[in-house]
This record gives C-alpha cells, sequence and structure tokens, in this order.
C-alpha cells in the first residue's frame, strides 16, 4: 500500500492532457455506464470484457454517481511509471489513499471476468485467475446505483445477481 | 434504470442478450440500438400501461437526427410487468430480429444501413440482470 494521492491527480491530470492531445482517444475510449440500478450488499457483479491491443490502463467504478465513486478499480498495464499493477482507490470529492495490488492476472487481447462483491465494511474482488482481492468499503453504504468501465477494453457482459 | 454503452462495436452476426427484471408498476422500457443517442437504428420499445396506450404493445421504430421515423407496431407483447424476462436482439445486416421472452421473433428494418452499431441503451422500468454481446 502507497500514500499517494498527488501523485494519483498528477496521473488524472496527465490522462486529460492525453485524452486533449488526441481526439482519437477519446472516439476509442469505451465508456460502459449504468445508472439508477441496485447493487446491493451480498449482491454479485460479473463484469466480462477484452482489453484491447492498445490498452494502457482501464477502470470499473462502483459508487452513487461518476463523482462518488467508492471503489474504483483500475488495472494498468503500461501507464507512466506504472506496469502491470492493478490501483484501487475511492472518490468523493478527490481521491482517497491509493491502495495498490501486484497480481495481474490481466493481459491485452484476452478475456478476463471480474466479480465483485462487498458489505459495509469491504469490496471483495475476484480476480480472472481466482485471486481475491478486497478494498476498504470507505463510504460504509450498502446499496451503490452507479457502475461504469472506461478505457480501451471492450465490454462483452455485465450480471449482477 | 440506464445503461449505456459508448463506442461498442456491434456487427452482423452479432447478438445483444438483455435480461431483467420488469416493475411490477412498469410503463415501458426501451432497448435502443444506433451510433449515437439522437441515431437509432432500432428503438424496441415494450410498453404497458402508457398513458397513450390501452392494451400492451410492442413499439419498433428509427430515430435520424433526433426524428423519429414510422413506428412499426406489434400487439403481441409476451412481456409481463412484475417478473423476469430475457430478450436477444441480432443484428443480421439488413434488418434485427428480435427474439422474445416466449421465442416469438420480430424483425426491424435496418433502414439507415447502419453496418455497426456502436451505442446500445437499456433505459426503463426494470432492473438489469445481465447484459451480454457476442
Amino acid at each position: 500500500m502507497e500514500h499517494c494521492p498527488r501523485h494519483y491527480k498528477e496521473s488524472s491530470q496527465e490522462v486529460q492532457n492525453v485524452f486533449c492531445r488526441n481526439p482519437h482517444y477519446i472516439k476509442d475510449k469505451m465508456v460502459f455506464t449504468v445508472k439508477d440500478m441496485t447493487f446491493k450488499a451480498g449482491q454479485e457483479l460479473t463484469i466480462s470484457g477484452k482489453p484491447k491491443s492498445g490498452c494502457s490502463l482501464f477502470s470499473i467504478n462502483i459508487g452513487h454517481d461518476s463523482n462518488n465513486i467508492a471503489l474504483h478499480f483500475n488495472p494498468r498495464f503500461n501507464y507512466q511509471s506504472d506496469s502491470n499493477i492493478i490501483v484501487c482507490n475511492s472518490n468523493q470529492g478527490g481521491w482517497g489513499e491509493e491502495m495498490r495490488e501486484h497480481c495481474f492476472p490481466f493481459s491485452l487481447d484476452e478475456s478476463f471476468k471480474v466479480v465483485v462483491s462487498f458489505n459495509n465494511d469491504q469490496f471483495y474482488i475476484k480476480l480472472p485467475n481466482g485471486t481475491m482481492m478486497s478494498f476498504p468499503n470507505r463510504f460504509g453504504d450498502d446499496s451503490f446505483k452507479h457502475i461504469d468501465v472506461q478505457g480501451d477494453v471492450k465490454v462483452q457482459g455485465i450480471k449482477i445477481k | 434504470m440506464e445503461t449505456e454503452l459508448k463506442n461498442v462495436l456491434f456487427r452482423a452476426g452479432d447478438r445483444l442478450k438483455v435480461q431483467g427484471r420488469i416493475y411490477s408498476t412498469a410503463k415501458r422500457f426501451q432497448i435502443d440500438l444506433g451510433s449515437s443517442s439522437s441515431q437509432l437504428a432500432l428503438h424496441f420499445n415494450p410498453r404497458f400501461q402508457d398513458c397513450d396506450e390501452k392494451t400492451p404493445v410492442l413499439v419498433c421504430n428509427s430515430l435520424c437526427d433526433d426524428v423519429w421515423n414510422q413506428e412499426q407496431r406489434e400487439t403481441h407483447n409476451p412481456f409481463q410487468p412484475g417478473s423476469t424476462f430475457k430478450v436477444v436482439i441480432k443484428h443480421a445486416g439488413e434488418l434485427f430480429e428480435v427474439m422474445l421472452p416466449d421465442g416469438h421473433i420480430i424483425e426491424f428494418p435496418n433502414r439507415q444501413g447502419l453496418e455497426v452499431i456502436t451505442y446500445i441503451r437499456v433505459k426503463g422500468d426494470i432492473s438489469l440482470i445481465s447484459f451480454k454481446i457476442k
């Protein structure tokens, strides 16, 4: 675990700059958004997709809306000084403390499946190789209605049960 | 509920499967395929107790620059408020095939000849169980 919210802000700024410089990046950026639905504690959310060959990073975000994200799950293939690492964080008017996971069972052009469940204390994320990781539910809420996926990733399916 | 998928590549031969639960008080829901929210090749819209409708109906239409084209209406509506459903939409090139929960298939022409669907939206009085493209 590393405390570097400042670094993260700079990273986010860099992403913005990349978008401004290269409009194709926006055009090719897959965005999947689910609004006004209920993802409750105890339920399982399965997201399957495939990172495109040029994908540098993608993210799965769960929260109340796009500005209140309880779980930002962000695999980075090759992004600035990061390679093959999963960064998790939360955002409520600003990023919180990052958590970095070195287990990285994602490959470009290869389908993956991620299963997320939570209670009011923790998010539990099952990675494509079966490894479980967790991230604190800093909001402590037991229901979320916003889910989105961003980045150069093809979303193939989403399932809540 | 609203699900929006942008910059997807959904081509002839591809299928979209949507499973959900229709609210018992549902008035309507819709599955839209196109290139943006103002350009829809297929607007598939089951209606239940819409104030404009006396009986349940399935409405299909296309939208061009935010202007609706001619509606295609089916009085056969096997969707039931308060129950779960599965619907499969196939991009069959010149038309779309919508497989209803009872296996019945309705067809709607691909009026703008849109080869690649890049925008998909599911919206209305349902909760989403699953959404799958293959």
